[in-house]
């Protein structure tokens, strides 16, 4: 097996949408949504067979409009949520809706993959997350830990906590928050923090960065001017509770321990243009992936602001509040930061960065030309981790 | 000894003088040594054995003016003279006895040999005598040993009565404090006395004399620790303590403590200045008291040195190290010198050898100096301190010197002692505090001057109220800085090259030839090498690379708040020190102070590289702020517009406008301080190539076939296919330092942005056509800026591309009706905007901002008289005379109101013909006729500009002939015609009117008056003869600037108001005219 050559995959049209299959944890499974004006949308779902290097295909048919942004149930395989933009006599409207894949996907496409991609099978609608009232959707995010049965919905200046019923076949709004302030505020993304039981909710609007708290629905804290220009995209780290990893326009990422927003912890200027995407490892937190519109892609190792900086894993029992101490203690021979590798698959902008939810060691990437990179972390530094 | 400085009056006693002078000279006068030492130790007295011509020399330029200083010279060269005479008569005096003296010695000769005759008779006799007495002792031989025996007797008993007598004298002595006298005694009486102990009698005197004694030894003691009395006095006292059996060690102690007390004094005095300058003006009345923390050893002696404390107030340091130096390094020395007489170098008997007392008084010695010294150096260290003024240097310099030349004293004295070398060190420590101050002096300077060219940059911009990040103004405020930009530049880097200069040379005193520390292996090396090239000039360079780089830090997030302008200024002299001023500062610093690199010195390329890397870093980053200005316009376009209901495009958007503006003002931002830089291809005739190929084969293929529905593949492919060809196209890259690459960067940015932009947008079909429109007007202007055009034409390529691919009805605008778009967006929208002027100055309201526009009927724009007059007109205004002569027929002037509208009209039409004539005719012209700017290939663009530089219709030159005067002479008659107008109306003109009349009349007289200085302006020698000019001379000059008169036709005014509203106005327009015509 090739260890560090990519696979390449091309969509027809263009894309900005890619998700992992979260549910699912046997599978390395990437979810990409096409944007085309003209033609049906798409979902391709892109099965990589690790052991022979090669990609399995399926496309389903979204024919609601283009899609934008995408999520996946971390409950049910099968469902998802996408952000698409209607257009209507001559309006543009971003909805969003809670899907269903149709079941008989997967022994299909292992029949025949042809025939597949010749007649696409059409998603099934489980209900729309009608926000209409409140504006345009830019994203729709899951619980992280629950059982795929709450959602939020970033509507313009409204963060929406919805509740999906009768298996998800409708959607209640439970409660709302609206960002208040001069101009017309608009969220451009978010994210669901995995931890404090899921009570906490990160969102980005202009330069700002605001975490809620959904229980009051309310806002704790907001990282005015985080960056200098646009914030693109939000993550937080999966281990260590308060770290939260930002990238925009300024073309930079910033980590940030939101317990201290009057300065990031620590701040990375690798790319040359803005900076689309940041995902954090799910398992091992130094290893940071960006995406860019420069057409990179930049995964970097970022050891002194990991939990686990020596490569041991902490158990997350373990963490507790004074865990940098701790850990500052068991540094002996601190390892740099460094970017393990910078990937130049991509001839275009690169929009969207993913995690396998199945490997760790895997992840996608897709530019706005349609096409989708698969790539390994480099053995080196899987195993440095690992050992 | 001022005696010397006087011319001498009398010849003996100065004959006297200068035996004795001779005398002291031999040491022949070892009785007075005691005395003189106070005098003589002076190094300043010219006569005396320690005199130091250097310092004498120092202390007069120091204290003498210069007047005296001649004097003294004068009086210096008598004194030679005079000595020189003495000389001569000594000489002559001492060569006469000489040759009386061989006279006598012939005499004596012949005296001798009379003399040895009689000799041998004298041998003879005296044998006789011999004879004789030795007979006569023979019988006198009895006798004469009992005399002797009686006069042993007689001693011995005058011994004896000495002996008895002694308590007495003794006593005696001592009411006469005749002490050495009564040592003395005891002394001679004191072996005897011990020898004779056992006999009672003996011991009686003995115990007498020891009670006595102790007594006598009880007042020495006093006496000595009363200290009052002189240094003699107490040496003397110490001298007979000594022989009295005193333990040295004691007296040592007791001796230094007193020696201390009165240094302490000293010290105490200096310590009082010291704070007393600090305080002066607030307690300078008040009594003194220093703390009895600060001075422990005695009171009373603090009240001595009350007279110290005079209210002098803060004294300069060079005041306080002389009166350091007079007093406590002299005082000092003298207590040295005496102990030393006293303890160490004296004669030894064997009995104190024993005793080992050197080596103990010199230990004690060397711990009293070291204490005292190091008090002594931590006030003058606390001076020192105080010192914080860079303003005067050469006073310190001066005061360390002293201080330096003063202790090189006390090396003499005692050699082994620490106290030079601590000495030294003060002075380099204070020297290296010199050097900081002036870092941070040098430094804050830089800051100010920094603060001050912000100020300025930011001054015209203020005045054009369009603050640098919203761009508002920002190329009329640019050009008012721009003048500014170069010359600010080196004003700022003069100014800080003259500072670090006038700081080297004021350093440069501390290597003085006559500063005696300058001059010393130790402090010269060090000084030189690591204080002044490290810490002083190394370090300001440094320092100013790391302020600039902490600009692009600080600013970078925070938004503009460091104006662009100031980022390239900045980054333009770090490139300058890079190139040049690092080496030249080098040079003069090593050439100054002669560097000699023992030391590892940072060398001048790590500078260099540094200050190149900073200028690198504030060049990107006034590319990215630039940049971002721009892109942000773009965003804000983008964003805030619904591109899916747009209306059809007519028109470019403003914002691409003041995109292509604002580059054009960078650009010339840029172009003052850097230089033009190397474009991949700049021949006038490629980029034209480029251009129609953009703008026909290439756009057809990229996006002609994706809009056919059947292919969505192949636009994919296409556009991979073009990129795999394309190389990637870093945005934030660094950029090189010169002007195109900067502009190149900062519109990489913007256009990368334009086009992240759209792609995140949804477009109808006009709003495709809109960002055709836009890319194309893009297309048109900022090819120029860049390093490599394809550079722009694919981000173009691009931004349509993808909003092709964003568009729900993607049909695109023809190419030829961008370029007719693009292009006519002037041609067409002058003409009617004087239209509109005129027609809004007719309505009612007359306010430019009503809405809707007052819309003429299309009726009134149409009079067949307009047709002829018209082309009579123009032709009218070669010659008012002939205007006259219609007056004369009785042509109604006042009519030309009612006729405005069509006259524009026809004017307007009159310079469309004429410009087509001219674009046609200049296609048969020769190549060389034609003008640099109008020839794109554009066929609009060129029909705007202008392709021939100067048509001529046989030596008829049509550019020359329609500059000025149809224009203004037009311009006239409109106005006259208004006057007319208004005495048929009103009966007479108004005041206003007259007013305008005449003053427009005068500036016109004097253009037409001054008509050859047209021909130096830019329309003549570099314009083509186009659309733009012609219009501009034969449509906007007469009808626009004619709007006043109209005004008021249509508005009569109160007199007073209108003239007040008037004035500035016709200021203001005369102004832009002449800029018009002169610029």
């Amino acid at each position: 097996m090739e260890d560090d050559t990519p696979v390449i995959y091309g969509l027809e049209f263009q894309a900005r949408a890619l998700t992992a299959q979260t549910a699912e944890t046997d599978a390395i499974r990437f979810l990409v949504g096409t944007q085309s004006l003209k033609f049906d949308n798409q979902i391709h779902i892109i099965d990589f067979d690790d052991e022979n290097n090669m990609i399995n295909k399926n496309v389903l048919l979204h024919d609601a409009g283009e899609i934008w942004h995408m999520s996946t149930s971390p409950a049910d395989k099968g469902v998802l949520t996408t952000c698409y933009n209607k257009t209507s006599e001559s309006r543009v409207l971003t909805c969003a809706a809670v899907w269903r894949m149709p079941p008989e996907w997967e022994s299909g496409s292992h029949e025949s993959p042809d025939d597949s991609s010749n007649n696409p099978q059409t998603l099934e609608l489980l209900c729309h997350l009608d926000n209409t009232a409140h504006g345009s959707v830019a994203c729709v995010l899951w619980e992280p830990m629950g059982d795929g049965k709450r959602v939020i919905s970033l509507a313009d200046n409204h963060v929406l906590l919805s509740d999906l019923q009768e298996s998800s076949s409708k959607a209640t709004i439970s409660s709302s928050a609206t960002l208040e302030g001069k101009g017309q505020l608009k969220f451009t993304t978010g994210k669901w923090s995995p931890h404090h039981n899921c009570t906490q909710v990160a969102t980005a609007n202009d330069t700002a960065i605001r975490g809620w708290d959904l229980r009051s629905m309310s806002q704790m804290y907001c990282i005015e001017n985080a960056h200098g220009q646009l914030v693109r995209d939000l993550d937080f780290n999966p281990n260590k509770q308060y770290y939260l990893a930002s990238c925009g326009d300024d073309c930079k990422v910033k980590f940030w321990d939101v317990r201290h927003i009057n300065e990031p912890v620590k701040c990375l200027e690798e790319h040359s243009h803005w900076v689309w995407s940041v995902r954090y490892n799910h398992s091992h937190d130094q290893l940071v992936l960006t995406g860019s519109s420069d057409s990179r892609l930049i995964l970097s190792n970022m050891v002194s602001i990991s939990s686990e900086p020596f490569g041991h894993l902490v158990d997350d029992d373990d963490l507790s509040d004074n865990e940098e101490t701790q850990q500052d203690e068991k540094v002996k021979e601190p390892l740099q930061d460094s970017i393990i590798a910078t990937y130049e698959e991509h001839e275009d902008s690169v929009y969207a960065v993913e995690w396998s939810a199945a490997d760790p060691w895997l992840f996608a990437s897709l530019s706005y030309d349609g096409r989708l990179v698969i790539n390994r972390v480099p053995r080196a530094i899987k195993y440095r981790i690992l050992l | 000894m001022s005696s010397a400085t006087t011319p001498p009056d009398s010849d003996p006693s100065r004959r006297r003088q200068v035996h004795s002078m001779l005398k002291m000279y031999y040491g022949l006068n070892e009785e007075g040594k005691c005395t003189e030492q106070g005098e003589s130790l002076d190094p300043c007295d010219i006569n005396g054995p320690h005199f130091d011509p250097e310092i004498y020399l120092n202390k007069l330029r120091q204290e003498c003016s210069l007047g005296e200083l001649m004097d003294h010279e004068t009086c210096m060269v008598k004194q030679i003279r005079s000595l020189d005479s003495d000389m001569q008569t000594l000489v002559y005096e001492n060569y006469n006895k000489f040759i009386s003296a061989t006279d006598t010695i012939r005499k004596m000769k012949n005296d001798f040999k009379k003399m040895e005759d009689e000799m041998d008779c004298l041998s003879a006799n005296m044998t006789a005598i011999t004879e004789f007495s030795a007979r006569i002792s023979g019988t006198l031989q009895d006798q004469h040993t009992q005399i002797t025996k009686l006069s042993g007797v007689h001693t011995l008993l005058r011994k004896l009565q000495f002996l008895f007598e002694l308590p007495a004298r003794l006593n005696k002595c001592l009411e006469l404090q005749a002490y050495a006298q009564a040592v003395n005694a005891h002394r001679k009486a004191r072996c005897v006395l011990q020898q004779y102990s056992h006999m009672p009698s003996f011991r009686g005197i003995q115990d007498d004399c020891h009670v006595i004694m102790e007594q006598l030894a009880q007042q020495l003691r006093q006496k000595f620790r009363d200290g009052g009395s002189s240094a003699r006095d107490l040496s003397e006292c110490v001298e007979l303590l000594l022989q009295l059996d005193e333990p040295a060690e004691e007296l040592c102690d007791k001796f230094i403590s007193h020696a201390q007390s009165r240094l302490e004094a000293d010290l105490q005095g200096l310590e009082a200045e010291l704070k007393d300058s600090p305080v002066a003006d607030t307690s300078a009345a008040s009594t003194h008291k220093p703390s009895p923390g600060l001075n422990p050893v005695s009171p009373s002696k603090s009240s001595t040195s009350n007279p110290f404390l005079s209210p002098t107030g803060g004294t300069d340091i060079l005041e306080f190290i002389d009166r350091g130096c007079n007093e406590f390094v002299s005082s000092l020395c003298l207590v040295i010198a005496s102990y030393q007489e006293l303890f160490i170098n004296r004669p030894q008997d064997g009995e104190l050898a024993l005793k080992n007392i050197p080596e103990m008084a010199n230990g004690k010695l060397h711990v009293f100096v070291d204490t005292l010294a190091a008090r002594y150096f931590s006030l003058v260290e606390r001076r020192i301190q105080e010192e914080k003024g860079v303003g005067d240097n050469s006073l310190l310099v001066r005061a360390l010197d002293r201080f330096h030349r003063r202790l090189q004293a006390i090396t003499k004295l005692l050699p082994g002692s620490p106290v030079p070398s601590q000495g030294t060190e003060i002075v380099v420590r204070a020297a290296r505090e010199r050097i900081k101050q002036y870092l941070l002096a040098l430094q804050t300077f830089y800051h100010d001057s920094l603060t001050d060219v912000r100020q300025a940059l930011a001054a015209p911009r203020l005045t054009v109220g369009g603050a640098c990040t919203s761009g508002g103004g920002a190329l009329a405020a640019s050009k008012d800085a721009q003048p500014n930009l170069s010359e600010l530049l080196t004003s700022l880097s003069n100014f800080i090259l003259n500072q670090l200069k006038s700081v080297l040379a004021s350093v440069h005193l501390f290597t003085a030839k006559d500063i005696t520390f300058s001059n010393k292996p130790y402090f010269r090396g060090e000084f030189c090498s690591q204080g002044v090239r490290e810490g002083l000039v190394v370090s300001f360079i440094k320092f100013i690379c790391q302020s600039s780089r902490q600009y692009c830090e600080s600013a970078g997030d925070r938004g503009g708040s460091t104006p662009p302008a100031l980022l390239l200024l900045l980054s333009r002299l770090c490139l300058d020190y890079e190139t040049s001023t690092i080496s030249y500062i080098f040079t003069l610093t090593d050439e100054q102070f002669l560097v000699q690199h023992h030391t590892p010195v940072t060398p001048v390329t790590a500078l260099c590289a540094e200050a190149r890397e900073a200028a690198q870093k504030l060049l990107n980053h006034y590319v990215k702020v630039q940049g971002l200005i721009i892109s942000q316009m773009l965003r804000k376009s983008v964003e805030t517009r619904d591109w899916v209901n747009t209306i059809e495009p007519r028109n470019v958007r403003a914002v691409m406008k003041r995109v292509v503006e604002d580059t054009t003002s960078i650009d010339v931002q840029v172009g003052l301080l850097y230089e033009e830089g190397v474009r991949k291809a700049h021949s006038s005739d490629s980029s034209k190539r480029t251009f129609s190929v953009y703008s026909s084969s290439r756009q057809q293929i990229r996006y002609a076939p994706s809009y056919t529905p059947s292919a969505p593949m192949d636009t994919n492919l296409l556009s991979n296919i073009h990129k795999l060809f394309s190389e990637r196209i870093d945005i934030f890259s660094p950029v090189e330092f010169n002007k195109v690459s900067v502009l190149t960067g900062i519109i990489k940015i913007s256009l990368k942005t334009f086009l992240e932009c759209v792609r995140l947008r949804t477009f109808g079909r006009y709003g495709l056509q809109q960002i055709q429109v836009d890319c194309h007007y893009l297309q048109m202007y900022l090819w120029r800026f860049v390093s490599d055009e394809n550079l722009v034409h694919f981000l173009l390529d691009e931004i349509v591309g993808s909003a092709a691919h964003r568009c729900l009805d993607p049909s695109p605008m023809e190419q030829s009706v961008i370029e007719v778009i693009c292009a006519t967006c002037i041609p067409v929208f002058l003409p009617l905007t004087v239209l509109y002027l005129l027609s809004v100055c007719r309505s009612p309201a007359a306010s430019v901002l009503q809405w809707p526009p007052p819309l003429t009927p299309a009726a009134q724009l149409w009079d067949p008289l307009a047709v002829v007059l018209v082309a009579g007109f123009h032709s009218l205004c070669i010659t008012v005379a002939l205007l006259l002569l219609c007056l004369g027929l009785g042509m109604p002037l006042g009519y030309l109101f009612e006729l405005v509208l069509p006259l524009a009209v026809c004017a307007i039409a009159l310079s469309y013909l004429l410009s087509m004539y001219l674009y046609i005719r200049s296609f048969w012209a020769p190549k060389y006729a034609l003008s640099l700017g109008g020839n794109t290939g554009n066929p609009l663009y060129d029909f705007f500009i202008g392709r021939e530089l100067n048509p001529r219709i046989g030596d008829f030159d049509l550019k020359y002939f329609c500059e000025l005067r149809p224009g203004l002479i037009g311009w006239v008659v409109i106005n006259l015609g208004m006057l007319m107008k208004e005495v048929e109306l009103r009966g007479s003109p108004s005041l206003a009117m007259l007013l305008v009349n005449v003053f427009q009349l005068l500036y016109v007289t004097d253009a037409l008056w001054n008509e050859e200085a047209v021909l130096t302006t830019m329309d003549i020698v570099h314009d083509g003869f186009g659309f733009m000019l012609a219009f501009g001379d034969l449509a906007w000059v007469p009808f626009t600037y004619g709007l006043q008169a109209m005004f008021l036709v249509v508005h009569p005014q109160p007199e007073l108001d209108i003239i007040f509203f008037e004035g500035p106005t016709l200021r203001k327009i005369s102004s832009e005219e002449t800029q018009h015509t002169k610029v």
